[in-house]
C-alpha cells in the first residue's frame, strides 16, 4: 500500500494483466519495479496522480514516468494524457505512450497532446522484454526532470 | 389550347383574307372593265353618229349613190352598240336611257331613210323644201343621240372613278382590319412567351441552396406549361436521386468507419494474446530451462514462432487495409531516388552475401510518395529474398516509355516461379512457394497491385522456375487523361 512519504518511479496504467506482468518481469529484473505502481484504467491513474478516490493517499511526489496504454476502461489513454497536461501540476510529467497500436493516427494524435514518447509494444518476447527494461532504466534512471515536479 | 395550333388557326386568318381580297379584286376588276368597255362604246358610237352626219351633208351636196350605204353602216353600228346596252338594263335609269335612245335612233335611221328617197340624181325642184326639212329632223335626232351618249359616257367614266376608288378603298380597310386583328390575336401569345422564357431561363439556370435546380412557377395548358411540368418532374428525379445517393454514401461513410474500427480493434486487440503466448513461453524457456528436454524446447519454440508469424499477417493485413483507405496525394517523384533510398534501407537488413544491384535512369513520374515508397519496398524486398540462394544475385531497375506509359521492371535472377500460376501472384494471401522455402504472408504483391491500380496503372509479372522473375509496372504519364 502506497503512503504519502512513499515515492514511486514509475505509473504503469495497463488494463492487461498479462501484459502488466511481462513489463513487470523485465523491470523487475534490472531492479526497477521495486518502486513502480500497476493501476488498471484510465480513472485510477488519473485518481493517483491526483490523490482522489481509492488514491487520497497517494504520494505527493510525482512518478519519474508514466507508461500509459492507449486502450483503456473508463478513461481511454488520450484522455489521460489530456487531463496530465491540462493541470499545472502534471504538465511536465514524462508521458511515454506503450500500447499495441501501431496506428498512424494515435502517433499523431498523442504527439500534438505532449506526449514524451510512443512506442508499440512488440509481440515478441525478448523484443519486449528489452524495449521495457530499456525504457525503465532511460526514464528512471538516465533522464532528469525539472526539480520542481518530483518535489513535495 | 397550345401555342402551335394557336399560331396556325392565326395564320389561317391572312390567308383567308387573301382569297377574299382576291375574289373582291376580280370581281371589282369585272366591272370596272365593263365600265370601260361601256365608256370606250360610246365614244364609237358617237363616232358613228358624225359619220351619219357626214355623209348625209355630203349626199346633199353632191347626191353621190356610192357613199348612201356607208350610212346605213354608220347607223348600225350605232344601232348594235344600243343593242349591247341591254346588258346595263339592271342599272338604275339605264333601261329609260335605252329606250330613249332606241326611239331616237329609229326616228333618225327614219329620216336618213327619207333623206336617201328624195335625193335620187333626177332631184325635183318642189322636193328641195322637204329636204331641208327632213335634214333638219336628221340633225335634231342625231343631236339628241349624241348628247344622251356624252351623257352616257361621262356617267360610266365617273362610275369607273368612282367604283375604282371605292374598291381600293374596301381592300384598304380590309388589310388594315386584319393586322389588327392579327395583333390582336397574337399580342397575349408573344406576351406569354416572353414571360415564359424569362421564367425559364431564369428558372433552369438558379440553383436552390441545396446545389440542385428549383421547381418553376410557371402553370398553363400550352408547351411552356408542358415544358414547365417536365421540368418540375426532372427537379424532383433528381431531388430524389440526390437524396438516394447521399444516403448511400452516409452508408459508405458508415461501412468504412466501421471497416477502421474493425482495423484498429485488430491492430490492437489481436496482438495482445500473442504476446501473452509468446512472453509466457519466453519466461518458461528462461526460468524452466533446466527442467526441459531439448524436444521440449523445440516444441516452445515452434509455439513462439507461430505467433511471431500471426503478428506479420497481423501487421500485412492492416497495411493492405491502409493501401485501400490511403487517399492519394498527387506530386512528382523523383524515382531513382526513392529506388535508391529504399535500396539501401533494405540492404542494411540483407547478410553479406554478394549482390549486384542495376538501376537505370528512371524517368519521374506523378504519384503518391507514400504509396510508390511501398511499391518498390515490396519488389525489392521479394527480389531480395527470392535470390537469397544465388551468387551472385543480379537485381536491375529498368524504365522504358511506350504509348504513353511508363513501364518499371524490377527484374532478378532468383527461384522466379512458374508461368502458369503468373495470375495467382497478386491475390491476397496466395504464394507460390512453401513457407520452408521462402518466408511471406502473400499479401506485399496484392499491396503493389492495389497501390498500382490506385495510380491508374496494371501490374504484371514473368518469369520461369529458377529463371529469375520480372515484375513490371506500368503508370500513365499524363495522370489527368
Amino acid at each position: 500500500m502506497v503512503t504519502k512519504d512513499s515515492m514511486v518511479d514509475i505509473l504503469l496504467v495497463e488494463d492487461n494483466p498479462d501484459d502488466a506482468e511481462l513489463a513487470m518481469r523485465a523491470l523487475r529484473k534490472h531492479n526497477l519495479a521495486n518502486r513502480l505502481e500497476w493501476v488498471k484504467d484510465g480513472a485510477a491513474a488519473l485518481d493517483f496522480l491526483f490523490h482522489r478516490g481509492d488514491y487520497t493517499h497517494s504520494p505527493n511526489t510525482l512518478p519519474r514516468v508514466v507508461l500509459l496504454d492507449l486502450r483503456l476502461p473508463k478513461v481511454d489513454g488520450i484522455e489521460v494524457l489530456r487531463e496530465i497536461r491540462a493541470h499545472p501540476e502534471t504538465r511536465e510529467l514524462p508521458v511515454v505512450i506503450l500500447t499495441s497500436s501501431h496506428e498512424e493516427r494515435d502517433v499523431v494524435a498523442t504527439y500534438e497532446l505532449g506526449v514524451n514518447s510512443f512506442v508499440a509494444k512488440p509481440v515478441a518476447f525478448d523484443e519486449f522484454a528489452r524495449t521495457v527494461a530499456e525504457l525503465g532504466m532511460y526514464w528512471v534512471l538516465v533522464n532528469r526532470v525539472p526539480p520542481e515536479i518530483r518535489s513535495t | 389550347m397550345g401555342i402551335k395550333a394557336k399560331l396556325k388557326l392565326i395564320g389561317l386568318l391572312p390567308l383567308l383574307v387573301a382569297i377574299v381580297f382576291g375574289v373582291t379584286i376580280y370581281r371589282g376588276q369585272d366591272r370596272l372593265n365593263a365600265l370601260s368597255d361601256l365608256a370606250l362604246k360610246t365614244d364609237a358610237m358617237r363616232e358613228a353618229l358624225r359619220d351619219v352626219r357626214d355623209v348625209s351633208r355630203r349626199i346633199l351636196a353632191t347626191r353621190d349613190n356610192e357613199i348612201r350605204y356607208d350610212g346605213y353602216d354608220a347607223l348600225e353600228i350605232v344601232n348594235l352598240g344600243v343593242m349591247d346596252l341591254a346588258v346595263w338594263r339592271d342599272e338604275p335609269g339605264m333601261s329609260q336611257t335605252v329606250r330613249e335612245l332606241d326611239r331616237r335612233l329609229l326616228m333618225a335611221r327614219i329620216h336618213y331613210e327619207m333623206l336617201d328617197g328624195l335625193t335620187v340624181p333626177m332631184l325635183k325642184w318642189i322636193a328641195v323644201p322637204q329636204i331641208t326639212e327632213v335634214e333638219q329632223a336628221l340633225m335634231t335626232e342625231l343631236d339628241a343621240l349624241d348628247t344622251r351618249l356624252r351623257a352616257l359616257h361621262q356617267t360610266a367614266r365617273a362610275a369607273l372613278v368612282e367604283h375604282s376608288e371605292r374598291l381600293w378603298q374596301r381592300e384598304f380597310w380590309l388589310l388594315t382590319l386584319t393586322a389588327v386583328l392579327v395583333l390582336w390575336l397574337t399580342h397575349p401569345m408573344l406576351d406569354r412567351i416572353g414571360t415564359a422564357l424569362h421564367t425559364l431561363s431564369q428558372g433552369t439556370r438558379g440553383l436552390g441552396p441545396d446545389g440542385l435546380p428549383q421547381e418553376l412557377e410557371l402553370t398553363g395548358e400550352d408547351e411552356f406549361g408542358q415544358l414547365a411540368s417536365d421540368f418540375n418532374a426532372m427537379v424532383r428525379r433528381l431531388a430524389a436521386s440526390e437524396a438516394a445517393r447521399d444516403e448511400r454514401s452516409r452508408d459508405l461513410e458508415t461501412a468504412v468507419q466501421d471497416l477502421e474500427n474493425f482495423s484498429y480493434s485488430v491492430s490492437h486487440d489481436l496482438r495482445a494474446p500473442l504476446r501473452a503466448i509468446d512472453g509466457f513461453i519466453g519466461i518458461l524457456r528462461e526460468d524452466y530451462a533446466a527442467t526441459l528436454d531439448a524436444e521440449g524446447l523445440r516444441l516452445f519454440g515452434v509455439v513462439s514462432a507461430n505467433a511471431q508469424k500471426m503478428e506479420r499477417l497481423i501487421d500485412d493485413i492492416l497495411a493492405l487495409s491502409r493501401a485501400g483507405r490511403l487517399a492519394m496525394e498527387w506530386m512528382p517523384i523523383d524515382m531513382n531516388r526513392m529506388v535508391d533510398e529504399v535500396w539501401s534501407d533494405l540492404l542494411e537488413t540483407a547478410s553479406g552475401r554478394p549482390i549486384r544491384f542495376e538501376r537505370d535512369d528512371l524517368p519521374v513520374c506523378q504519384g503518391d510518395p507514400r504509396a510508390m515508397r511501398q511499391i518498390w519496398q515490396n519488389l525489392l524486398a521479394n527480389a531480395l529474398k527470392f535470390t537469397r540462394d544465388r551468387d551472385p544475385a543480379l537485381i536491375r531497375v529498368e524504365a522504358r516509355t511506350e504509348a504513353g506509359l511508363i513501364r518499371y521492371s524490377v527484374r532478378d535472377n532468383g527461384a522466379g516461379f512458374d508461368p502458369a500460376y503468373s495470375a495467382k501472384l497478386f491475390v491476397l494471401f496466395q504464394r507460390l512457394h512453401g513457407m520452408d522455402e521462402f518466408e511471406g504472408t502473400g499479401v506485399g504483391l496484392a499491396i503493389v497491385k492495389r497501390f498500382v491500380q490506385k495510380h491508374h496503372g496494371q501490374v504484371e509479372a514473368s518469369g520461369a522456375v529458377d529463371g529469375g522473375a520480372c515484375f513490371t509496372f506500368s503508370l500513365p504519364i499524363d495522370l489527368e487523361s
